[in-house]
């Protein structure tokens, strides 16, 4: 991962701690459990969404993803627990009308058009007839809207679910792994539509197993693995804290020069390095108070893990191969 | 529900099938009900022709005055297959498609896009009732011109109350395969399990029924004996046309088939609002 892309990061969580921190989350489940027979899908989940933040459902393939956001709209039943979105038990009318999804693979009617699809879904929902060509130019899809959605490829398919899901202008967005399936161009486009989504006020729920897309689409994660919750975090907290690791020698002597910084919060001794808690944009100017005051430092790194070894930490499982690939091209 | 009813007509208005379905049914009639029947009876050459008073019978049951009853034998014979299909394809195939998890998400509740879901393909079987009538009533037409017979058409109260048992004979099974597809979720199985109860376990009733009295009593509770004699009771039928035995009374018939029709339609309902859809 480029360290623009952390720093980018770090700014977008801060922005987010001040505009979401008030107000009751979105989406909230308590003990949300879901078992088919002996199998234990989901268990025991408890989730919090908040406003206006873009989600990162974060887990390997089978890990219960599906199965939550299912629960949360209502076409599954949990087996125990509870849950609502935007305040309302899931499935219930009022709270659909402000939710839009993308669950799994993008589903329609083969025989007829893109466009007519979205119009047979705007009169479910009730959406005006003008969202339909929005919908579709935000998705580019406005050229080939006339075209049954049997021809359509894959790419277009997606881009219509997401069109679909967007057809109420919902306050709240549920994609189940949008990115899934498609070509690395198509996973870059599909990332770039995601964000400016995320944009505003609108929450973005979005489940994934790759790590890369979590890190540069979302401000919070949450890590789940055989169903359960294992983690949840702003991508920061779940890297472990800010600070920096520093080797350096005199050890003795670098200890009592970061001691005397006001900015240094805490010094810890580790072995040969030592862990300060502080923040690492400060990097530069400890490094320069150390070698004046006649230390030799020889690393001098930021402490947070990157979120693939915690990601590796929490589920013992590697991130897909593919997690890593598109993430740098991904970005732009 | 209203919303739920106008995406359904949309889709029933666009979907091919429906459209193939209503065509096949109305060749059906043409072909079956009126040109084959007419060659090989009424028009048949003199020495493989029936015996005159058989022919007179079909003669009444070709012409004008007979179409209403004409049509409501091919909707027992025919149009019940066909309507099966047709509410297989309705709901089974929203589980193959899996569009349940994208409709169920827009807004309606299950029970609001189930009925609405009914409400519009009540009303495309009502349009196919009437369709299929008038292909029967100008075939029957036709018949008259080619036997130089004078026109003489059902009354208006006959007519009425013959597109009402139409449409629910059409309602029935329909119904029927809504049920089976939404039991099954799936359509291919439901559309094969109904056409075999409906073409070989009911005929085989109807056809042992005048054997044995048991099996007498139970074809009588069964839909495809009653769907017969509530079409024969707008008129004569030939021979090998109708249902075998005594015909129940059409008021009967239309408690039963009601009855059948009302419960497939609140099994599938129960079903649909129950289950998971995964
Ligand atoms: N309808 C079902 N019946 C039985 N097991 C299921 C069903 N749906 C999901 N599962 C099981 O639940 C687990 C979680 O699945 P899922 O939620 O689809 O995972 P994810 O979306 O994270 O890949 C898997 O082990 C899967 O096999
Ligand atoms: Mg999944």
């Amino acid at each position: 991962m480029a360290a623009s892309d952390n720093s980018r990061e770090r700014e977008r969580s801060l922005e987010m701690t001040e505009s979401t921190g008030n107000g009751p989350p979105l989406v909230e489940t308590g003990g949300l459990t879901k078992r088919y027979g002996r199998i234990t899908a989901v268990e025991d989940l408890d989730l919090t969404v908040r406003r206006g933040e873009v989600y990162g459902f974060l887990g390997p393939n089978g890990a219960g993803k599906t199965t939550t956001l299912r629960m949360l709209l209502g076409l599954i039943r949990p087996t125990s627990g509870t849950a609502t979105v935007l305040g309302e038990r899931p499935g219930s009318e009022a709270g659909l009308s402000r939710v839009g999804s993308l669950v799994e693979s993008p589903a329609f009617y083969p025989y007829l058009s893109g466009r007519d699809n979205l119009a047979v879904m705007g009169r479910y929902s009730g959406a005006p007839a003008s969202r339909i060509e929005e919908v579709l130019g935000q998705v580019e899809l406005s050229g080939r809207a006339k075209d049954k959605f049997k021809k359509y490829s894959l790419g277009m398919k997606q881009r219509l679910g997401v069109a679909a899901a967007l057809l109420k202008d919902p306050e709240l967005l549920i994609l189940d792994e949008p990115t899934n399936g498609l070509d690395p161009k198509g996973m870059a486009d599909m990332r770039t539509l995601i964000r400016e989504l995320g944009r505003g006020e609108r929450t973005v729920l979005l489940s994934s197993h790759m790590l890369g897309e979590v890190e540069q689409i979302c401000n919070r994660v949450g890590v789940i693995q055989h169903g359960k919750l294992l983690r949840e975090g702003t991508v920061e907290e779940l890297r472990g804290g800010e600070g920096l690791v520093i080797r350096a020698e005199p050890l003795d002597e670098a200890v009592g020069v970061l001691g005397a910084l006001p900015s240094v919060e805490e010094v810890r001794v580790e072995g040969e390095t030592l862990r300060l808690a502080v923040d690492p944009e400060r990097a530069a100017e400890i490094n320069q108070k150390l070698v004046s005051n006649g230390v030799r430092v020889s690393e001098l790194r930021s402490s947070g893990q990157s979120l693939e070894e915690v990601f590796l930490e929490l589920t013992g499982e590697s991130a897909d191969e593919e997690s890593r690939q598109p993430a740098a091209k991904g970005g732009e | 529900m209203v919303a739920s009813f106008s995406a359904e007509v949309l889709k029933l208005r666009k979907r091919p099938a429906t459209w193939v379905l209503g065509l096949i049914f109305a060749m059906v009639v043409i072909l079956f009900g009126y040109l084959f029947t007419y060659l090989f009876t009424v028009n048949a050459p003199e020495e493989n022709a029936p015996p005159p008073e058989i022919v007179e019978g079909f003669r009444q049951y070709l012409l004008p005055e007979g179409f209403v009853v004409n049509a409501l034998i091919n909707f027992a014979s025919f149009g019940s297959a066909l309507t099966l299909i047709l509410g297989a394809l309705a709901m089974g195939s929203e589980y193959g498609w899996e569009t349940f998890k994208v409709v169920l998400t827009q807004r309606p509740g299950r029970l609001g896009f189930f009925l609405g879901k009914l409400l519009a393909i009540g009303g495309l079987l009502l349009v196919l009732t009437v369709a299929i009538l008038g292909v029967g009533a100008l075939a029957s037409y036709a018949i008259a011109g080619l036997e130089q017979a004078s026109v003489e058409w059902p009354s208006f109260a006959d007519l009425v109350r013959g597109i009402g048992a139409g449409w629910l004979i059409l309602v029935t099974f329909t119904a029927l395969g809504i049920f089976l597809s939404t039991l099954l979720r799936s359509t291919a199985l439901a559309i094969g399990l109904g056409l075999v109860y409906l073409l070989v376990l009911e005929n085989l009733f109807l056809g042992l029924a005048t054997q044995n009295e048991t099996v007498q009593a139970i074809s009588e509770t069964l839909p495809v004996k009653n769907t017969l004699d509530l079409a024969e009771s707008f008129g004569a039928v030939p021979q090998g046309f109708a249902a075998p035995g005594e015909a129940v009374e059409p008021t009967q018939a239309v408690l039963v088939l009601g009855a059948y029709a009302a419960v497939f339609v609140l099994l599938s309902v129960l079903l649909f609002k129950r289950r998971d859809l995964a």
